[in-house]
Protein backbone atom coordinates (compact mmCIF):
# COMPACT_ATOMS: atom_id res chain seq x y z
CA UNK A 1 0.00 0.00 0.00
CA UNK A 2 1.22 3.41 -0.85
CA UNK A 3 1.97 6.00 1.73
CA UNK A 4 -0.01 7.84 1.24
CA UNK A 5 -2.81 5.56 1.26
CA UNK A 6 -2.07 4.49 4.65
CA UNK A 7 -2.10 8.24 6.40
CA UNK A 8 -5.15 8.90 4.92
CA UNK A 9 -6.46 5.77 5.86
CA UNK A 10 -5.10 6.43 9.19
CA UNK A 11 -6.48 9.72 9.08
CA UNK A 12 -9.95 7.84 8.37
CA UNK A 13 -9.88 6.01 10.95
CA UNK A 14 -9.28 8.74 13.55
CA UNK A 15 -12.12 10.61 12.16
CA UNK A 16 -14.55 7.95 12.13
CA UNK A 17 -14.46 8.01 15.97
CA UNK A 18 -15.85 11.62 15.97
CA UNK A 19 -19.58 11.84 17.25
CA UNK A 20 -21.82 12.09 14.06
CA UNK A 21 -24.79 14.30 13.17
CA UNK A 22 -27.44 12.83 12.20
CA UNK A 23 -31.06 14.41 12.55
CA UNK A 24 -32.54 14.16 16.08
CA UNK A 25 -35.79 12.87 14.92
CA UNK A 26 -34.72 10.07 13.31
CA UNK A 27 -32.11 9.47 16.14
CA UNK A 28 -35.14 8.93 18.69
CA UNK A 29 -37.22 7.24 16.58
CA UNK A 30 -33.99 4.85 16.30
CA UNK A 31 -33.62 4.71 20.25
CA UNK A 32 -37.85 3.82 19.96
CA UNK A 33 -37.30 1.02 17.46
CA UNK A 34 -34.37 -0.71 19.64
CA UNK A 35 -36.52 -0.28 22.84
CA UNK A 36 -39.48 -1.72 21.50
CA UNK A 37 -37.16 -4.47 19.94
CA UNK A 38 -35.60 -5.22 23.30
CA UNK A 39 -38.40 -5.43 24.89
CA UNK A 40 -39.75 -8.37 22.71
CA UNK A 41 -41.53 -6.33 20.08
CA UNK A 42 -40.77 -8.52 16.57
CA UNK A 43 -42.33 -5.50 14.38
CA UNK A 44 -39.43 -3.16 15.93
CA UNK A 45 -37.34 -5.31 14.63
CA UNK A 46 -38.60 -6.20 11.96
CA UNK A 47 -38.15 -2.33 10.75
CA UNK A 48 -34.92 -2.29 12.11
CA UNK A 49 -34.12 -4.97 9.34
CA UNK A 50 -35.74 -2.91 6.88
CA UNK A 51 -33.42 0.00 7.77
CA UNK A 52 -30.16 -1.28 8.02
CA UNK A 53 -30.18 -4.75 6.14
CA UNK A 54 -28.70 -2.63 2.83
CA UNK A 55 -26.32 -1.31 4.97
CA UNK A 56 -24.80 -4.76 6.99
CA UNK A 57 -25.23 -6.30 3.35
CA UNK A 58 -22.94 -3.88 2.00
CA UNK A 59 -20.69 -4.00 4.82
CA UNK A 60 -20.66 -8.06 4.55
CA UNK A 61 -20.35 -8.30 0.89
CA UNK A 62 -16.66 -5.80 0.92
CA UNK A 63 -15.34 -8.72 3.26
CA UNK A 64 -17.44 -11.96 2.20
CA UNK A 65 -17.71 -14.07 -1.14
CA UNK A 66 -21.07 -12.42 -2.56
CA UNK A 67 -22.93 -15.56 -2.49
CA UNK A 68 -22.35 -15.99 0.75
CA UNK A 69 -23.80 -12.55 1.77
CA UNK A 70 -27.18 -12.89 2.47
CA UNK A 71 -27.14 -15.79 4.91
CA UNK A 72 -24.31 -13.72 6.58
CA UNK A 73 -26.82 -10.76 6.52
CA UNK A 74 -29.58 -13.16 8.16
CA UNK A 75 -27.23 -14.47 11.00
CA UNK A 76 -25.95 -10.75 11.69
CA UNK A 77 -29.42 -9.46 12.78
CA UNK A 78 -30.04 -12.75 14.93
CA UNK A 79 -26.67 -12.26 16.39
CA UNK A 80 -28.27 -8.47 17.22
CA UNK A 81 -31.47 -9.75 17.98
CA UNK A 82 -30.19 -12.16 20.83
CA UNK A 83 -27.76 -8.58 22.22
CA UNK A 84 -29.86 -6.02 21.95
CA UNK A 85 -30.15 -5.56 25.12
CA UNK A 86 -26.15 -5.04 25.71
CA UNK A 87 -26.28 -1.94 23.37
CA UNK A 88 -26.11 0.78 25.91
CA UNK A 89 -26.56 3.77 23.79
CA UNK A 90 -29.78 3.22 21.79
CA UNK A 91 -28.91 6.01 19.72
CA UNK A 92 -25.99 4.36 17.76
CA UNK A 93 -27.52 1.30 16.29
CA UNK A 94 -25.87 1.36 13.09
CA UNK A 95 -22.49 1.78 14.64
CA UNK A 96 -23.42 -1.11 16.53
CA UNK A 97 -25.03 -3.16 13.60
CA UNK A 98 -22.36 -2.43 11.57
CA UNK A 99 -19.25 -3.61 14.09
CA UNK A 100 -21.43 -7.10 14.06
CA UNK A 101 -21.08 -6.98 10.66
CA UNK A 102 -17.77 -7.03 10.06
CA UNK A 103 -17.15 -9.42 13.00
CA UNK A 104 -19.68 -12.00 11.24
CA UNK A 105 -17.23 -11.49 8.30
CA UNK A 106 -14.30 -12.09 9.98
CA UNK A 107 -15.91 -14.64 11.55
CA UNK A 108 -16.85 -16.31 8.42
CA UNK A 109 -13.45 -17.17 7.35
CA UNK A 110 -12.35 -18.49 10.41
CA UNK A 111 -14.97 -21.15 10.09
CA UNK A 112 -15.31 -21.52 6.41
CA UNK A 113 -13.21 -24.36 4.87
CA UNK A 114 -10.54 -22.79 2.49
CA UNK A 115 -11.98 -22.44 -1.27
CA UNK A 116 -10.54 -21.07 -4.08
CA UNK A 117 -12.37 -18.96 -6.89
CA UNK A 118 -13.05 -20.18 -10.32
CA UNK A 119 -10.93 -18.22 -12.88
CA UNK A 120 -13.03 -15.83 -15.05
CA UNK A 121 -12.01 -17.09 -18.30
CA UNK A 122 -13.82 -20.45 -17.02
CA UNK A 123 -17.03 -18.56 -18.08
CA UNK A 124 -15.75 -18.22 -21.91
CA UNK A 125 -17.92 -14.70 -22.66
CA UNK A 126 -16.70 -11.72 -21.09
CA UNK A 127 -20.74 -10.34 -19.98
CA UNK A 128 -21.70 -7.32 -17.56
CA UNK A 129 -21.86 -10.04 -14.78
CA UNK A 130 -18.10 -10.36 -15.65
CA UNK A 131 -17.40 -6.85 -15.80
CA UNK A 132 -19.03 -6.25 -12.31
CA UNK A 133 -17.26 -8.91 -10.74
CA UNK A 134 -14.20 -7.62 -11.58
CA UNK A 135 -15.05 -3.92 -10.28
CA UNK A 136 -16.73 -5.60 -7.22
CA UNK A 137 -13.06 -7.42 -6.74
CA UNK A 138 -11.33 -4.15 -7.30
CA UNK A 139 -13.12 -1.77 -4.57
CA UNK A 140 -12.43 -5.15 -2.11
CA UNK A 141 -8.69 -5.02 -2.55
CA UNK A 142 -8.98 -1.22 -1.54
CA UNK A 143 -8.32 -0.42 1.88
CA UNK A 144 -11.02 -1.04 4.37
CA UNK A 145 -12.18 2.31 5.47
CA UNK A 146 -12.91 3.05 1.39
CA UNK A 147 -13.86 -0.15 0.19
CA UNK A 148 -16.96 0.25 2.60
CA UNK A 149 -17.72 3.62 1.61
CA UNK A 150 -17.80 2.65 -2.17
CA UNK A 151 -19.58 0.01 -1.72
CA UNK A 152 -22.49 1.35 0.17
CA UNK A 153 -22.85 3.97 -2.57
CA UNK A 154 -22.07 2.20 -5.93
CA UNK A 155 -23.72 -1.04 -5.30
CA UNK A 156 -26.63 0.03 -2.28
CA UNK A 157 -27.17 3.09 -4.29
CA UNK A 158 -26.90 4.76 -1.06
CA UNK A 159 -26.01 8.37 -0.54
CA UNK A 160 -23.36 10.07 1.26
CA UNK A 161 -25.55 11.21 3.83
CA UNK A 162 -27.37 8.35 4.74
CA UNK A 163 -24.04 5.77 4.46
CA UNK A 164 -23.28 8.70 7.41
CA UNK A 165 -26.03 7.98 9.25
CA UNK A 166 -26.41 4.52 9.14
CA UNK A 167 -22.66 3.70 10.05
CA UNK A 168 -22.61 6.06 12.63
CA UNK A 169 -20.11 8.12 10.47
CA UNK A 170 -19.70 12.05 10.16
CA UNK A 171 -20.81 13.52 7.20
CA UNK A 172 -17.26 14.57 6.13
CA UNK A 173 -15.18 11.58 6.71
CA UNK A 174 -17.88 9.83 4.47
CA UNK A 175 -17.10 12.30 1.81
CA UNK A 176 -13.31 12.35 2.12
CA UNK A 177 -13.50 8.21 2.04
CA UNK A 178 -15.42 8.37 -1.33
CA UNK A 179 -13.74 10.72 -2.66
CA UNK A 180 -10.20 8.95 -2.21
CA UNK A 181 -11.55 5.90 -2.61
CA UNK A 182 -13.09 6.25 -6.03
CA UNK A 183 -9.63 8.06 -7.04
CA UNK A 184 -7.57 4.64 -6.13
CA UNK A 185 -10.07 2.72 -7.81
CA UNK A 186 -10.49 4.69 -10.99
CA UNK A 187 -6.60 4.58 -11.29
CA UNK A 188 -6.82 0.60 -10.82
CA UNK A 189 -9.69 0.69 -13.49
CA UNK A 190 -7.42 2.49 -15.59
CA UNK A 191 -10.34 5.05 -16.05
CA UNK A 192 -8.99 8.48 -16.92
CA UNK A 193 -9.73 11.05 -13.97
CA UNK B 1 -20.32 18.90 -10.21
CA UNK B 2 -18.98 15.87 -10.26
CA UNK B 3 -18.08 15.51 -6.95
CA UNK B 4 -21.65 16.45 -6.10
CA UNK B 5 -23.08 13.28 -7.58
CA UNK B 6 -20.58 10.92 -5.72
CA UNK B 7 -21.87 12.39 -2.91
CA UNK B 8 -25.79 12.47 -3.11
CA UNK B 9 -26.49 12.04 -6.69
CA UNK B 10 -26.94 15.46 -7.99
CA UNK B 11 -25.86 17.60 -9.89
CA UNK B 12 -24.09 16.86 -13.40
CA UNK B 13 -24.01 13.13 -13.24
CA UNK B 14 -20.11 11.23 -13.89
CA UNK B 15 -20.92 8.84 -16.54
CA UNK B 16 -18.26 6.59 -15.08
CA UNK B 17 -19.37 6.55 -11.84
CA UNK B 18 -23.48 5.96 -13.54
CA UNK B 19 -21.55 2.90 -15.51
CA UNK B 20 -19.83 1.63 -12.15
CA UNK B 21 -23.38 1.82 -10.19
CA UNK B 22 -25.07 0.07 -13.28
CA UNK B 23 -22.77 -2.53 -13.24
CA UNK B 24 -22.56 -2.98 -9.56
CA UNK B 25 -26.47 -3.27 -9.55
CA UNK B 26 -26.80 -7.00 -9.83
CA UNK B 27 -24.82 -7.04 -6.15
CA UNK B 28 -27.16 -4.95 -4.61
CA UNK B 29 -29.13 -6.30 -1.51
CA UNK B 30 -32.02 -7.80 -2.54
CA UNK B 31 -35.19 -6.93 -0.06
CA UNK B 32 -35.53 -10.25 1.94
CA UNK B 33 -37.69 -11.41 4.86
CA UNK B 34 -36.38 -10.62 8.28
CA UNK B 35 -34.65 -13.99 9.76
CA UNK B 36 -37.16 -15.43 12.07
CA UNK B 37 -36.52 -14.87 15.75
CA UNK B 38 -36.26 -17.40 18.30
CA UNK B 39 -39.22 -17.32 20.23
CA UNK B 40 -38.60 -15.21 23.35
CA UNK B 41 -36.27 -13.03 23.72
CA UNK B 42 -34.68 -12.53 27.56
CA UNK B 43 -34.82 -8.69 28.92
CA UNK B 44 -31.43 -8.10 30.40
CA UNK B 45 -32.55 -5.65 32.92
CA UNK B 46 -35.38 -8.03 35.12
CA UNK B 47 -37.74 -6.31 36.82
CA UNK B 48 -37.74 -7.44 40.55
CA UNK B 49 -34.60 -9.17 40.78
CA UNK B 50 -35.07 -9.47 44.49
CA UNK B 51 -38.49 -10.96 44.44
CA UNK B 52 -37.33 -14.46 43.34
CA UNK B 53 -34.54 -14.22 46.34
CA UNK B 54 -37.65 -13.47 48.90
CA UNK B 55 -39.58 -16.29 47.94
CA UNK B 56 -36.37 -17.78 48.19
CA UNK B 57 -35.67 -17.16 51.52
CA UNK B 58 -39.35 -17.46 53.08
CA UNK B 59 -39.17 -21.15 51.37
CA UNK B 60 -35.86 -22.01 53.16
CA UNK B 61 -36.87 -20.14 56.37
CA UNK B 62 -39.97 -22.35 56.44
CA UNK B 63 -37.82 -25.39 55.81
CA UNK B 64 -35.39 -24.56 58.16
CA UNK B 65 -38.36 -23.82 60.89
CA UNK B 66 -40.01 -27.00 60.11
CA UNK B 67 -36.86 -29.36 60.36
CA UNK B 68 -35.65 -27.33 64.06
CA UNK B 69 -38.98 -27.69 65.34
CA UNK B 70 -38.67 -31.66 64.44
CA UNK B 71 -35.94 -31.82 65.76
CA UNK B 72 -36.89 -29.89 69.10
CA UNK B 73 -39.65 -32.28 69.33
CA UNK B 74 -37.62 -35.53 68.35
CA UNK B 75 -35.43 -34.85 71.42
CA UNK B 76 -38.14 -34.18 74.24
CA UNK B 77 -39.94 -37.72 73.01
CA UNK B 78 -36.87 -39.32 72.30
CA UNK B 79 -37.04 -39.04 76.62
CA UNK B 80 -40.22 -40.52 76.61
CA UNK B 81 -39.27 -42.96 74.55
CA UNK B 82 -36.57 -43.84 76.96
CA UNK B 83 -39.32 -44.26 79.84
CA UNK B 84 -41.29 -46.86 78.06
CA UNK B 85 -38.42 -49.40 77.63
CA UNK B 86 -40.42 -52.33 76.26
CA UNK B 87 -38.27 -52.42 73.56
CA UNK B 88 -34.92 -54.41 73.81
CA UNK B 89 -32.74 -52.33 72.20
CA UNK B 90 -34.18 -49.32 74.81
CA UNK B 91 -31.47 -49.12 78.30
CA UNK B 92 -32.57 -47.19 81.14
CA UNK B 93 -29.32 -46.68 83.54
CA UNK B 94 -29.81 -50.38 84.28
CA UNK B 95 -27.01 -50.71 86.77
CA UNK B 96 -28.68 -47.97 89.07
CA UNK B 97 -32.08 -49.78 88.82
CA UNK B 98 -30.27 -53.21 89.25
CA UNK B 99 -28.51 -52.59 92.08
CA UNK B 100 -31.41 -50.35 93.34
CA UNK B 101 -34.28 -53.36 92.96
CA UNK B 102 -32.02 -56.19 94.60
CA UNK B 103 -30.45 -53.95 97.91
CA UNK B 104 -32.02 -51.15 98.70
CA UNK B 105 -30.21 -48.78 100.90
CA UNK B 106 -30.70 -49.13 104.26
CA UNK B 107 -30.65 -46.25 107.21
CA UNK B 108 -27.79 -46.93 108.85
CA UNK B 109 -28.37 -48.17 112.73
CA UNK B 110 -27.32 -46.67 115.22
CA UNK B 111 -25.99 -48.87 116.94
CA UNK B 112 -23.00 -49.68 114.51
CA UNK B 113 -22.17 -45.91 114.34
CA UNK B 114 -18.39 -45.04 115.99
CA UNK B 115 -17.84 -42.01 117.24
CA UNK B 116 -13.81 -40.83 116.76
CA UNK B 117 -12.66 -38.01 118.17
CA UNK B 118 -9.37 -36.88 117.09
CA UNK B 119 -8.04 -34.84 120.47
CA UNK B 120 -7.26 -31.35 118.53
CA UNK B 121 -10.32 -30.94 116.72
CA UNK B 122 -12.48 -32.01 120.27
CA UNK B 123 -10.84 -28.87 121.48
CA UNK B 124 -10.59 -26.51 118.83
CA UNK B 125 -14.36 -26.91 116.86
CA UNK B 126 -16.10 -29.84 118.86
CA UNK B 127 -16.60 -31.39 115.64
CA UNK B 128 -17.48 -35.34 115.75
CA UNK B 129 -16.38 -37.04 113.02
CA UNK B 130 -19.02 -39.79 112.16
CA UNK B 131 -17.96 -43.34 110.13
CA UNK B 132 -20.47 -45.46 109.19
CA UNK B 133 -20.42 -48.86 108.96
CA UNK B 134 -21.94 -49.22 105.78
CA UNK B 135 -22.78 -52.92 103.97
CA UNK B 136 -20.48 -53.00 100.84
CA UNK B 137 -23.08 -54.01 98.37
CA UNK B 138 -24.32 -50.14 99.17
CA UNK B 139 -21.33 -48.78 99.00
CA UNK B 140 -20.65 -50.25 95.20
CA UNK B 141 -23.44 -48.47 95.24
CA UNK B 142 -22.90 -44.87 96.27
CA UNK B 143 -19.75 -44.92 94.49
CA UNK B 144 -21.77 -46.12 91.17
CA UNK B 145 -23.95 -42.61 91.50
CA UNK B 146 -20.70 -40.73 92.46
CA UNK B 147 -19.41 -41.63 89.08
CA UNK B 148 -22.98 -40.77 87.17
CA UNK B 149 -23.26 -37.37 88.90
CA UNK B 150 -23.29 -35.08 86.46
CA UNK B 151 -23.40 -37.28 83.29
CA UNK B 152 -26.53 -37.06 81.36
CA UNK B 153 -28.27 -40.86 81.08
CA UNK B 154 -26.80 -42.15 78.06
CA UNK B 155 -29.68 -42.49 75.60
CA UNK B 156 -30.02 -44.95 73.06
CA UNK B 157 -32.46 -44.78 70.20
CA UNK B 158 -33.88 -47.50 68.03
CA UNK B 159 -33.01 -47.84 64.56
CA UNK B 160 -35.38 -45.90 63.62
CA UNK B 161 -35.19 -42.78 65.95
CA UNK B 162 -31.45 -43.06 65.25
CA UNK B 163 -32.04 -42.93 61.19
CA UNK B 164 -34.53 -39.89 61.82
CA UNK B 165 -32.23 -38.14 63.62
CA UNK B 166 -29.45 -38.68 60.85
CA UNK B 167 -31.78 -37.41 58.26
CA UNK B 168 -32.53 -34.59 60.36
CA UNK B 169 -29.14 -33.60 60.87
CA UNK B 170 -28.37 -34.16 56.99
CA UNK B 171 -31.34 -31.85 56.18
CA UNK B 172 -30.46 -29.41 59.19
CA UNK B 173 -26.43 -29.42 57.58
CA UNK B 174 -28.33 -28.79 53.53
CA UNK B 175 -30.35 -25.92 54.98
CA UNK B 176 -27.55 -24.63 56.13
CA UNK B 177 -25.56 -24.91 53.28
CA UNK B 178 -28.73 -23.59 51.27
CA UNK B 179 -28.90 -20.59 53.52
CA UNK B 180 -25.35 -19.52 52.52
CA UNK B 181 -25.58 -20.27 49.00
CA UNK B 182 -28.64 -17.54 49.04
CA UNK B 183 -26.77 -15.40 51.11
CA UNK B 184 -23.82 -15.59 48.74
CA UNK B 185 -26.04 -15.00 45.69
CA UNK B 186 -28.13 -11.84 46.84
CA UNK B 187 -24.70 -9.99 47.87
CA UNK B 188 -22.81 -10.47 44.52
CA UNK B 189 -26.11 -9.60 42.74
CA UNK B 190 -26.71 -6.53 45.35
CA UNK B 191 -22.66 -5.68 44.16
CA UNK B 192 -22.94 -6.14 41.03
CA UNK B 193 -26.01 -4.29 40.39
CA UNK B 194 -24.21 -1.64 42.59
CA UNK B 195 -21.36 -1.67 40.14
CA UNK B 196 -23.58 -1.12 37.24
CA UNK B 197 -25.54 1.79 38.53
CA UNK B 198 -21.93 3.54 39.08
CA UNK B 199 -20.70 2.29 35.91
CA UNK B 200 -23.89 4.67 34.05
Amino acid sequence: MPESEMTGNLFLLTNTAATPAPDEEKVKAEAQLVERATEGDEEAFNEIYKIFAPMVHGIVLARVPRDEAADVVQEVFLSAYKNLHTLRDKNALGAWLAMIARNRATEFYRQAKPTEELPEEIGGKHDSKTEAREILTAIRHLPETYKETLILRLVEGMTGQEIAERCGLTPESVRVNLHRGMKILRRRLGIAE
Amino acid sequence: MKEDYLWDKTGVADPEIERLENALAVFRYQEAEPPALPAKIVPFERKTPRGFFRLAFAFAACVAFVFVSLGVWLQFSGKKIEVAKDSPETIAPPVIEKISNEAPIKKPDDSIVEKVESPKQSVERNVVKVRKSVPAIVRQNKIFVQNNEGKKPRVKLTKDEKYAYEQLMIALSITSSKFKMVKDKVESVEAENAVRKNGR
